[in-house]
């Protein structure tokens, strides 16, 4: 199944109600003052399961339509924009009402001039997901089973486990001919595995949001995480200060590496707030692995594939860091005009180039392998990175001993020059790239 | 009347949808919500004014049979209400394979009440041109300050709270607002920038207008302080935390450690440690809509619940945890108020609302001078929770050095504060006399369902590992 594109005849979701709202909202700015508008529809529809100890606690049903409208004036040679939310009861005079109101406020901005996004190609898309079409009931209990399948282990298990399955539908017009539909389908996992095997009782916390099901990976999953939480019960503080290179997994990959990707980001750039720019080097002197890191609209899988942003803009992937040089930045229509640069839209999603070096062989000689931070932090402005560690496993070449109770920092820039990148590669969320990386310099403590 | 005319029209199509599900649930209640936001945004290059960009306008009802919990939540509760009725029947069901194992609850108290809450707001006496004023003479204020300014922002966003509460026999509405006041500023000196933030908070508009002007120096000296900031070496150090940190502290140990929904998982050691000594002798926690007037100082919570005041840690003894409905409901406990949603599309868990550590009698200078070698660390930037096994990891702005019981010009930044919750708690020896709440926070369950929160204190003197 692919996207499909082609022109918009409109959208059957739930019946016609919300596209009568929004033909009423579009009319309603055809009509006022402003020089331009944008609008942004958005149904979403939900049915969630709350479970407790394997009972079920709570069912919740949820339809939403809400809609972001933004409108634009042209002014004394600047633009002003305003924009206001409308959900989906709002009647012709509220709509009228607050477009009147954005009018004026947009008159008081003074910002340098822009065009809004010009698109006549009218799409009309789902992004591919086994999800469609199915019953939402069904695929919430087909998840619990997969989780509950997984609980297998003595003395561990699910204690408590939220499931939810979602469809959203995107519709974005504007003035300028933008007429673009995207349904997207995706399902999240809460759950808390626990170990009761030793006195105290512990836990680790995963959540896990995908495009697509794999029902047998989610039982994969929990069970190596069901794993993983028997062994923080066993975990030890280590008696003497460990001194050995740190591995990171791709729940913390996702978050380092989106720190480093922002910085290269147009609304960053032309606000000042980016450290680097075009040309400059995140790998300075480099002793490890390249970075390359691509920003893509659509990773397949990934619940955070579009193929548009909220204004409109058709997704163009991007390359911006190519052997540990920003190459190119990536962003909206406005900053990328601002900057002189060619819009690429929102891009959420990020792909990160694997090493050459396995998995096994990066496993293979001394290291601690964290497994659950609290959080890991990384501060680009004070070049530093670190956190709390609640479970590694240290293997000191010999053997494999679950730690805990210890946390770790470094400077960001010793680490990016001297990073392993495994050949293995993971999609978690909107990341798609090594699967762990092993990194070095960080003090442990 | 308190509320506006959305909600106000639609109470009583709210009390025939009770009537008639109430035909097959033992219980039924219906929050209906309609809150509206501003956002004013002026920085060095652009400006925006956004209304009700996370605006919440729509309905929740729930239900029970003394089983699971059924939630439907809607946009709008009109026309048809027995053809509604009948289709959240029809919806709300499972998949015949968990229809076997579901909880069980106790009944819910739905004790008689109708009342009206009111807090008076003065957001209709400014026009968004005097926001825009307001926030383009800060933004320029700070600017001015230092050629090494890359850009400052002056932002303003307000919080407008209409909410009813309908069941058998409740009728609950009220009104609410609050307002914060952000200011940053980006600064550059040589290869190091830094960011740096002030804010100021009120359910008044007008106050924090007047208040933010007077803290723009005070955010220009912060930045020219970060940019020397260096790295904190790795340690266990006595330390100060400001009351944006003690609150943090308050927030990720023990208000997380008993949100009672928490108890219901046994995801909470906190469980099996009520009534036993958890921190310092001399630490008293509170936790409570109605313990202090901030940003969730609501009158009655989402599930209808009127605001306490809760003791959660007395005399370093924990006393106390928060409730929403569903937790107390299966724990058999009287719920706290402590009910909240992210808005109408999502679950009420048990939720913080205003939780601080009280005063003490110290004074703050004497807790400076009885330190050797420490830093006080200041502004709250994130944490994180571990309320089953007590790990804590509380991230600060920057510290401070302390040497020889004096603060230093020696500024460490990030600084990140870790341990294990008791050994933090009992480490405790000082807590200063002054106290202050800040209305500005996120919190999130896990890492959603946020909710805004306020948190603070005083001062606390404490032993903890700075990384």
């Amino acid at each position: 199944m692919g996207a499909r594109i082609g022109r918009r005849t409109g959208i059957k979701v739930e019946g016609e109600i919300r596209v009568k709202n929004l033909e009423n909202i579009i009319e309603i700015l055809k009509q006022s003052k402003a020089s331009d508008y944008s609008v942004l529809a958005t149904d979403e529809f939900s049915y969630e399961l709350f479970f407790v100890h394997g009972s079920l606690e709570t069912v919740r049903k949820s339809e939403h339509s809400s809609a972001q409208v933004s409108v634009y004036v042209d002014h004394d040679g600047k633009k002003g924009n305003a924009s206001f939310g409308l959900d989906s009861s709002a009647n012709e005079k509220e709509i009228s009402a607050k477009t009147e109101e954005a009018v004026s406020r947009a008159r008081m901005i003074y910002d340098a001039p822009y065009s809004v996004v010009a698109d006549d190609m009218a799409i009309n898309a789902e992004i591919p997901s086994n999800i469609a079409g199915k019953d939402e009931k069904q695929v919430g209990a087909e998840l619990a089973e997969a989780v509950s399948k997984a609980c297998t282990r003595q003395g561990c298990g699910i204690n408590a486990l939220e499931i939810f399955v979602t469809k959203t539908v995107n519709t974005v017009r504007n003035s300028k001919g933008v007429n673009k539909t995207q349904t997207k389908y995706s399902a999240s996992i809460e759950a808390i595995p626990t170990c009761d095997e030793k006195e105290e009782s512990v836990e680790l916390f995963e959540t896990y949001t995908f495009g697509s099901l794999d029902l047998d990976g989610i039982t994969r999953e929990i069970a190596a995480r069901l794993d993983d939480v028997s062994a923080r019960a066993n975990a030890i503080k280590p008696e003497v200060k460990l001194d050995c290179p740190v591995i990171l997994n791709a729940y913390e990959l996702k978050t380092f590496f989106e720190e480093i990707a922002s910085d290269a980001n147009y609304a960053s750039v032309y606000m000042n707030f980016s450290l680097h720019k075009e040309g400059d080097l995140w790998q300075t002197s480099p002793n490890g692995d390249s970075l390359n890191i691509t920003m893509r609209g659509v990773i397949e899988g990934s619940a955070y594939s579009n193929f548009f942003d909220r204004e409109g803009t058709s997704l163009n992937d991007r390359k911006i860091i190519e052997n540990g040089k920003i190459i190119a930045g990536y962003g909206t229509n406005r900053f990328a005009q601002y900057l002189g640069k060619e819009p690429t839209g929102a891009l959420q999603c990020m792909d990160v180039e694997c090493g050459k070096t396995t998995v096994s062989e990066m496993l293979a000689s001394p290291h601690l392998e964290c497994v659950y931070l609290s959080g890991l932090q990384v501060d680009l402005y004070n070049d530093y990175i670190g956190g709390e560690i609640r479970l590694a496993y240290y293997f000191d070449g010999e053997k494999k001993i679950p730690v805990t109770g210890i946390a770790m920092s470094g400077k960001l820039s010793e680490v990016l020059n001297n990073l392993t990148l495994s050949s293995e590669s993971a999609v978690l969320g909107s990341y798609r790239g090594p699967e762990k990386i092993k990194i070095s310099g960080m003090q442990i403590f | 009347m308190a509320i506006r005319e959305f909600l106000a029209s639609r109470k009583a199509d709210c009390k025939r949808l009770v009537e008639l599900l109430g035909r097959e649930f033992a219980y039924v209640s219906v929050l209906g919500s309609d809150v509206t936001t501003k956002t004013v945004v002026v920085n060095r290059n652009t400006s925006r004014v956004e209304t009700d960009a996370d605006a919440d306008k729509g309905f929740t009802v729930k239900m029970t049979d003394g089983r699971a919990f059924f939630e439907y939540s809607l946009d709008d509760v009109s026309g048809d209400i027995d053809g509604l009725a009948a289709k959240i029947i029809r919806e709300c069901g499972v998949a015949d394979s968990l229809k076997k194992d579901m909880i069980k609850s106790c009944p819910i108290a739905d004790e008689p009440l109708t009342k009206s809450f009111e807090r008076k707001n003065d957001l209709g006496d400014f026009t968004d041109a005097q926001l825009l004023e307001a926030c383009t003479a800060i933004k320029d204020a700070i600017i001015s300050k230092s050629e090494n300014v890359l850009n400052a922002s002056a932002i303003l966003r307000t919080l407008d709270v209409n909410k009813i509460f309908i069941s058998k026999n409740r009728s609950l509405e009220q009104a609410y607002t609050w307002v914060n006041g952000i200011m940053l500023v980006n600064y550059r000196e040589g290869d190091k920038m830094v960011g740096a933030r002030e804010g100021e908070c009120s359910h008044l508009l007008g106050e924090v207008l007047a208040g933010m002007p007077q803290k723009v120096d005070k955010l220009v000296n912060k930045a020219q302080k970060l940019v020397t900031a260096q790295p904190i070496i790795p340690g266990v150090y006595d330390v100060i935390t400001d009351p944006s940190v003690t609150g943090l502290l308050a927030h990720e140990a023990f208000g997380h450690g008993v949100e009672m929904d928490m108890f219901v998982k046994d995801r909470a050691l906190a469980k099996s440690y009520m009534n036993r000594q958890v921190a310092s002798p001399i630490c008293n926690m509170r936790d409570g809509a109605g313990s202090t007037l901030s940003v969730a100082s609501y009158f009655f919570d989402d599930d209808g619940v009127l605001a306490h005041d809760t003791q959660i840690i007395k005399n370093g003894i924990l006393v106390s945890g928060i409730s929403d409905l569903i937790s107390a409901s299966e724990l058999g406990t009287e719920p706290t108020g402590n009910g909240r949603r992210q808005d109408h599309t999502r679950k009420a868990y048990s939720r913080m609302t205003n939780t601080f550590f009280e005063r003490g009698t110290d004074k703050l200078e004497d807790m400076i001078a009885s330190i050797e070698h420490g830093y006080m660390i200041f502004e709250t930037n994130n944490g994180m929770e571990d309320p089953k096994n007590w790990a804590i990891q509380c991230v600060a702005e920057y510290g401070i050095e302390i040497v020889d019981g004096k603060l230093t010009d020696n500024y460490v930044s990030p600084v990140i504060m870790s341990g294990y919750v008791p050994d933090v708690l009992k480490s405790i020896s000082m807590i200063s006399d002054d106290f202050v709440v800040e209305g500005a926070g996120m919190c999130g369950k896990g890492h959603k369902e946020w909710v805004r929160v306020s948190d603070g204190g005083p001062a606390l003197k404490l032993r903890v590992k700075l990384g």
